[in-house]
């Protein structure tokens, strides 16, 4: 069984650029886009690692901090009973990051919907459509900055109003 | 449809066919399964043998809109799914009804946002409103019955001609606002 | 072929058995079968034992409410002929109940007991106007008696919280 110090170590002397830190008492990697893949390669490929299992893939918008997005993938190892997360910082100008699609393919939908919400591009995802909002939606809408759609709610002051302005269905 | 378009100017055998018909629609109106969300298990339970719809001629509800007269619109409609309630309304032959049960179908209700249809009136003409979050089922039933007295009230040559989806019926106004006597 | 004749008759069993019956259905229209005592259903503002009425226009539940169902504005009480106990009482009280959705928080935030969810729960609507409450809709008459203990707290024995609420 692998211990979380010896996983540290081991980290650490592979890729030393990574910083790392702790998640709810997981290990939490922060990782820059070019080394993601690689990490996550080795961590899944690694005998001793066996990180197989891709929990989730997400996106965080931090507004107002640089790099002002985030991906973050969860990886399990079940013989080893322990999770990982990694955190790659994704600047506003150039959102991309590298595609997990061919390390997991379950990575597939995930990425997405974080492209959907997020306007995170996956680079060399085979098929990066929108998957929950319409395909003609403008706009991120998971992103801070997005408009929430809100509609005022009718009252007796303000009915006539909203429903003069409401797309109503005709016949 | 066809009905309407040949009857033409009849007077009182217009009147009399007007009740027959209108007696006929409400006695067998096969309402069409659309199930969104939560609200769809109370369309269920009115359904079942407790609340029993059979009882109003409503025991077959159609998987297809090709059999059917009423769209009972359960549960938040997403902006996904508008185009293919439209789609499934537009199938449906005339004469056609809607009730938006529930909060979310009627208006949104508490999801006020992006992705969910701020009431199903912006793809379809509603013409019930149920109100309740889900509603029970008697409420269902009432509002069912609340459309079985409109569509008694309906002339069948002017049908389709005055349907629009914000209609103030005087009546019925009146008996939800102001019914009540105001306190001096 | 016994076997599977027997299995026939043994399903055919059980329909004649339901069918001397009484049937389970509730003839809804003429039959209500009565909701329980602690069903949240159409909004009712309540009185106090004389007469005046017990909201007093602190928009506590408009911002309680989660579905931002419920509007208030409150007015000033002509002190010779007040409407409410104290200095405000609400001069509008809508709520629009295609918005709510009946989780029973303006109830919890009321600090005069004065918003109760009855058990009326026919709320059907010809169209969006008519789904808007005003306060002549909600408020009972006087001769309607007066709201006392919500019955959930009755019925579950608590203390009222927070104790200031006040009887009169």
């Amino acid at each position: 069984m692998l211990d979380r110090k010896t996983l540290e170590a081991r980290v650490s002397q592979r890729f030393p650029s990574v910083v790392i830190g702790d998640e709810s008492g997981d290990l939490a990697l922060t990782v820059g886009r070019m080394h993601l893949v690689e990490l996550a390669a080795w961590l899944r490929d690694e005998p001793e690692l066996n990180f197989k299992f891709l929990n989730n893939l997400c996106g965080v918008d931090f507004l107002g901090r640089e790099p002002r997005f985030e991906v973050v993938v969860h990886l399990t190892s079940i013989p080893n009973q322990m999770r990982i997360a990694l955190h790659v910082g994704v600047p506003e100008n150039d959102p991309t990051v590298p595609t997990l699609t061919r390390l997991f393919p379950t990575a597939n939908y995930q990425e997405r919907e974080t492209y959907d919400m997020f306007g995170i591009i996956f680079t060399g995802h085979p098929g990066l459509e929108r998957i929950l909002m319409p395909e003609d939606w403008m706009g991120y809408p998971q992103r801070k900055d997005h408009p929430l759609g809100y509609e005022e709610v009718a009252f007796t002051h303000n009915e006539d109003w909203i429903y003069a302005n409401k797309p109503f269905a005709k016949e | 449809m066809g009905l309407e378009e040949k009857a033409g100017d009849l007077g009182i055998v217009t009147t009399t066919l007007e009740g027959v018909v209108n007696w006929g629609r409400t006695n067998a109106m096969w309402p069409m399964l659309f199930g969104l969300a939560c609200c769809a298990i109370e369309m269920m339970a009115a359904q079942a043998s407790n609340y029993d719809m059979s009882r109003f001629g409503m025991e077959l509800m159609r998987a297809s809109p090709r059999q059917a007269d009423l769209m009972i619109v359960a549960g938040r409609v997403s902006r996904k799914m508008a185009p293919v309630l439209r789609r499934l309304y537009d199938q449906m032959p005339e004469p056609k009804w809607v009730i938006a049960m529930g909060d979310c179908a009627s208006c949104g209700g508490v999801y006020n946002n992006y992705a969910v249809v701020q009431g199903v009136d912006e793809v379809v003409p509603v013409d019930v409103y149920v109100a309740g979050c889900p509603p029970r089922p008697e409420a269902l039933i009432d509002g069912i019955l609340q459309l079985h007295q409109k569509v008694r009230g309906e002339k069948i040559d002017q049908r389709s001609a005055d349907r629009s989806p914000i209609r103030v019926d005087e009546t019925v106004a009146g008996h939800h606002r102001g019914a009540l006597k105001p306190l001096g | 072929m016994l076997k599977g004749t027997m299995a026939y008759f043994k399903g055919l069993k059980t329909t004649a058995k339901y069918l001397f019956k009484k049937p389970v259905t509730i003839q809804y229209p003429d039959v209500k079968r009565p909701v329980r005592e602690r069903f949240r259903g159409r909004h009712e503002l309540k009185r106090f034992a004389n007469g005046l009425e017990r909201c007093i226009g602190c928009s506590l539940c408009a911002a309680a409410c989660p579905a931002d169902a419920i509007y208030v504005v409150p007015g000033q009480n002509d002190p010779a002929k007040p409407l409410s106990p104290g200095e405000r009482h609400a001069a509008v009280y809508e709520i629009n109940m295609l918005r709510c959705i009946f989780c029973g928080y303006c109830e919890d935030a009321c600090p005069t007991n004065a918003i109760v969810l009855e058990h009326q729960y026919e709320l059907s609507f010809y169209d969006r106007r008519s789904s808007i409450y005003t306060k002549d809709m909600l408020l009972v008459q006087p001769e309607d008696g007066y709201g006392e203990v919500p019955p959930v707290l009755e019925q579950t024995g608590r203390q009222l919280n927070p104790p200031a609420q006040i009887d009169l």
